[in-house]
């Protein structure tokens, strides 16, 4: 048991079988590894919590995940294929939500999910149905005509996911999601993960809200410094681990530093 | 005061190399360079002016009364040159004359005058356009004084003349700068922060265009001659050199600098001063209702010319851009005002005769088929497309190009098809429209339709010949400057164009009148488009590039594991801390 238990090797999934899996996946940069051995299985119906500090290669695993960077080792599979042996067609069932809201920001909301809605090969009618709903469900609709430039970070995030959830993936990759959203629309976003991982879809999202990880992941795999320290159930966690919230479990295993501290020190180098 | 001093020296260091709008030409790291090859350029503009002119006037046997009547035609060219530079100059520093939303949020924020900035951004346009008008007439300005001094003055005469001279040149370059500053200072206060964001770009672009037009349209000085700013200070020239023959010129041109100067200094000034106000409150761009019209008819026509969803994604993202983005849109403009300078070149020649086609041909009329108009149009055309080719290679919003790496589901083939639909819709189809109604109403609709026929087959052939191995999709992909090599290839392809499309001209003229001949032409003309648009098709499983490949002068040699230290990373030096006199205090 102890910190093995914690880091326990991905059970092999049956071929074919809905699941994403990292197989001893690991990103360098110049040598240095940013994601070192990364293995761990997300299935469908379930939410796959991903967190870690920042910096500890969430996003990379992530980028990854979608083929936006290549594994200097490792293999990444879904379905039980390697994602690389067919890439056109796993980049028709995934849908990406990243952590940067880096959009085309001369184009309006309804003018950049066309844009990607045709770059799917989505039919024109069944597209623009689709978009106009999406925008009416997530308070877009007044602003579909706005550059996106013009857009709040919250508005921004809610493109991303619309253009995410366009094409209706298999395998939804959700990093920060929540960034910038209000409360109503952080409350829709959270029942939505569920509804998705409940419609049997495979759900892998990265967060740093512990609270919101808590209430809507069955897995959560933690990640320090490129490493998994934790793959397992919450429940398991809390039982292995003896503490009662995610929170504390991920201050033990993640966090290094004497945070109050840190604290401390900061103002007095402001008062200095 | 001492405070304030150093912060205008700083503010206007920055700004003196920000004020030209150089991230249209080059990257950041690029712009002093680019500056002093600019400054090199316009130098050497001064340097072949200085030596065809001026041998001239120490070789003539004329009196000096008559090479000083001659002289008229070259100082008017000067003058008007030097117009039209600080009218380009004034036009690329356009975006960078009142302040903007960055310089707001951080300037704003600062124990700042407002007075101090806009002092800094004024002296910072004044230097800049000081060296442009001291480097395009650095040769002519010490060389000609000598020449067009009076005989036996001595060198109280060349004084005066050189005098003469460089006052004449700041006065016209101050002249144009203040006017096209006016202009933007007065449509920012009247026409309100949000309507002249959207017009701002127009304004600069019918600016640049005019500029050019007036330059390469105007007629030949002569005495009589009274309305064109150029010939104003021509008299000014005149009156300081000693001449009375022009004192009327003179005083219109300093009525001008009188009513101008201030008038661009108040407007100006209360622009800025507003300006500052609302660029923090309101959003940078312009919501885009009012477009909608006009971007639902582009989603119409796309949806018509483009069935493929994907070559419609591109043909629409990309009339996007270029509608929407003002760098793209002006390095665009820029390539389209060399193309309608050289072809208006050759529309002078129209208007005024004693051209080289004349002499190879005949007296052109406007009303019949004739070589000036038939050039101009195929030169539009090329720089047109090499334009939209050099623009469609610089990106918008890099980091926003992940979505077509993700979506990319589709064969490359379509990709690339859809960036030669979108170059052909929006570029070439326009100006061959435009020709086609120019021509059937001057000329006979026969001969009319037999040219743009043949327009629209080099066009074709044009943009198959310049989309080979252009394997991104236009707009998303990064830039390499320098690795296009402008500098060279511009010059050698500008050179080589000239020559075949003046050889090629001539066998169209010729051909226009001969069925059999025109028919070959064409036929030939069709051949080379299919022989390269099958040479593009056979790319259909080349791969879609999102990353220029930088040169692999410094290449990583990536030890990880295999390297003296096992693949640790190399053990640093801890950062610098704050020293003595600051402890940790001790935390109870």
């Amino acid at each position: 048991m102890g910190e093995e238990r914690l880091r326990q090797a991905p059970p092999r999934g049956p071929q074919g079988a809905l699941m994403l899996e990292l197989r001893a996946v690991t990103k360098r940069y110049a040598g240095i590894p940013a994601v070192h051995n990364v293995s761990f299985v997300a299935r469908a119906g379930e939410v796959t919590g991903y967190l870690g500090l920042n910096g500890s290669g969430k996003s990379t695993t992530l980028k990854m995940i979608t083929g936006l960077i290549e594994p200097s080792d490792g293999e990444i599979l879904f379905r039980g294929q390697p994602v690389d042996r067919d890439p056109i067609a796993y980049r028709r069932i995934f849908g990406y939500v990243p952590e940067e809201p880096h959009l085309y920001p001369h184009l309006t909301g309804a003018e950049y999910l066309e844009m990607v809605g045709h770059l799917r090969g989505l039919p024109a009618v069944q597209l623009q149905g689709k978009i106009d709903g999406f925008l009416r469900l997530l308070s877009l609709y007044p602003d579909r005509y706005v550059p996106i430039s013009s857009y709040s970070k919250g508005m921004r995030q809610k493109v991303l996911l619309i253009a995410a959830l366009l094409h209706n993936p298999q395998l939804v990759l959700l990093d920060e999601p929540f960034s910038g959203l209000d409360v109503n629309s952080a409350l829709v976003l959270r029942d939505l993960i569920r509804e998705l991982a409940a419609r049997g879809k495979v759900v892998l999202f990265s967060s740093h809200d512990l609270e919101i990880v808590e209430r809507v992941c069955s897995r959560v795999v933690i990640l320090h410094k490129g490493r998994i320290v934790a793959n397992d159930s919450i429940e398991q966690l809390r039982a292995l681990m003896s503490l009662p919230t995610l929170e504390e479990i991920f201050s033990q295993l993640a966090i290094e530093q004497d945070t109050p501290a840190i604290t401390r020190q900061l103002v007095q180098l402001m008062e200095w | 005061m001492p405070q304030e001093r150093r912060q205008f020296r700083l503010l206007y260091r920055d700004f003196l190399f920000r004020i030209l709008d150089l991230e249209l030409l080059a990257s950041r790291g690029e712009a002093q360079r680019l500056l002093a090859q600019f400054t090199a350029l316009l130098a050497a503009f001064s340097l072949t002016f200085a030596i065809y002119f001026v041998p001239r006037y120490g070789l003539s046997t004329l009196p000096f009364a008559e090479i000083g009547r001659l002289g008229w035609v070259d100082q008017d060219l000067l003058i008007a040159t030097t117009m039209a530079i600080a009218g380009l100059f004034t036009v690329l520093a356009w975006n960078n004359v009142l302040p903007d939303r960055r310089d707001c949020l951080v300037l704003g924020l600062l124990p700042l005058r407002t007075r101090t900035v806009f002092l800094a951004k004024v002296a910072a346009l004044a230097t800049a356009l000081g060296v442009a008008v001291t480097a395009l007439n650095v040769f002519t300005g010490l060389a000609y004084p000598f020449a067009i001094a009076a005989p036996g003055s001595g060198s109280v005469g060349v004084l005066r003349a050189f005098g003469a001279y460089w006052v004449a040149m700041f006065a016209a370059g101050v002249l144009v700068c203040c006017a096209l500053l006016a202009v933007q200072g007065i449509a920012a206060i009247l026409l309100g922060y949000r309507l002249f964001l959207k017009l701002s770009s127009a304004l600069q672009l019918a600016a640049f265009f005019a500029i050019l037009g007036i330059y390469f349209l105007k007629p030949p000085f002569s005495a009589g001659m009274t309305w064109l700013p150029s010939f104003w200070f021509l008299g000014l020239f005149q009156k300081l050199n000693g001449s009375g023959e022009f004192d009327a010129l003179a005083a219109t041109a300093l009525r001008a600098l009188a009513i101008v100067c201030p008038l661009a200094m108040a407007a100006f000034s209360l622009a800025y001063h507003n300006y500052n106000r609302r660029v923090v409150e309101q959003a940078e761009i312009a919501p885009g209702d009012h477009s909608r019209p006009a971007m639902r008819g582009l989603a119409y026509l796309a949806a018509k010319l483009a069935p493929g969803s994907v070559e419609r994604a591109i043909l629409l993202f990309t009339a996007r851009t270029i509608a929407r983005s003002r760098h793209h849109r002006l390095l665009l403009a820029a390539y389209g005002g060399i193309g309608l300078a050289v072809a208006l070149a050759y529309a002078r020649d129209l208007l005024y005769g004693s051209s080289s086609f004349e002499r190879r041909w005949y007296n052109p009329h406007w009303n019949e088929p004739n070589p000036p108009l038939l050039v101009g149009s195929l030169v539009l055309v090329f720089f047109a497309v090499i334009g939209a080719r050099a623009v469609f290679s610089q990106p918008i919003a890099l980091r926003a190009n992940w979505i077509f790496r993700i979506t990319a589901v589709h064969s490359s083939a379509d990709y690339f098809a859809g960036a030669r639909q979108a170059l052909f819709t929006l570029v070439v189809a326009p100006i061959l429209l435009v020709c086609a109604a120019l021509f059937l109403a001057i000329w006979p609709v026969d001969p009319a339709l037999r040219h743009v026929a043949l327009l629209a087959a080099a066009g074709i052939l044009m943009v198959q010949l310049s989309l080979h191995g252009f394997r991104k999709i236009p707009f998303a992909c990064s830039y390499l400057p320098g690795k296009a090599n402008l500098h060279v290839k511009l010059g050698l392809f500008g050179i080589g164009f000239l020559f075949i499309t003046s050889q090629a001209i001539e066998l169209e003229f010729q051909a226009l009148g001969n069925a059999t001949t025109y028919a070959v032409l064409l036929a030939v003309l069709l051949a080379l488009a299919a022989w390269a648009h099958r040479r593009n098709a056979f790319a259909h499983d080349a791969e879609l590039l999102f990353d220029e490949v930088a040169p692999s002068d410094i290449e990583t040699l990536d030890l990880g594991g295999r390297g003296p230290r096992g693949g640790q990373p190399l053990p640093l030096p801890p950062p610098e801390i704050p020293r003595a006199p600051f402890r940790w205090r001790e935390t109870p």
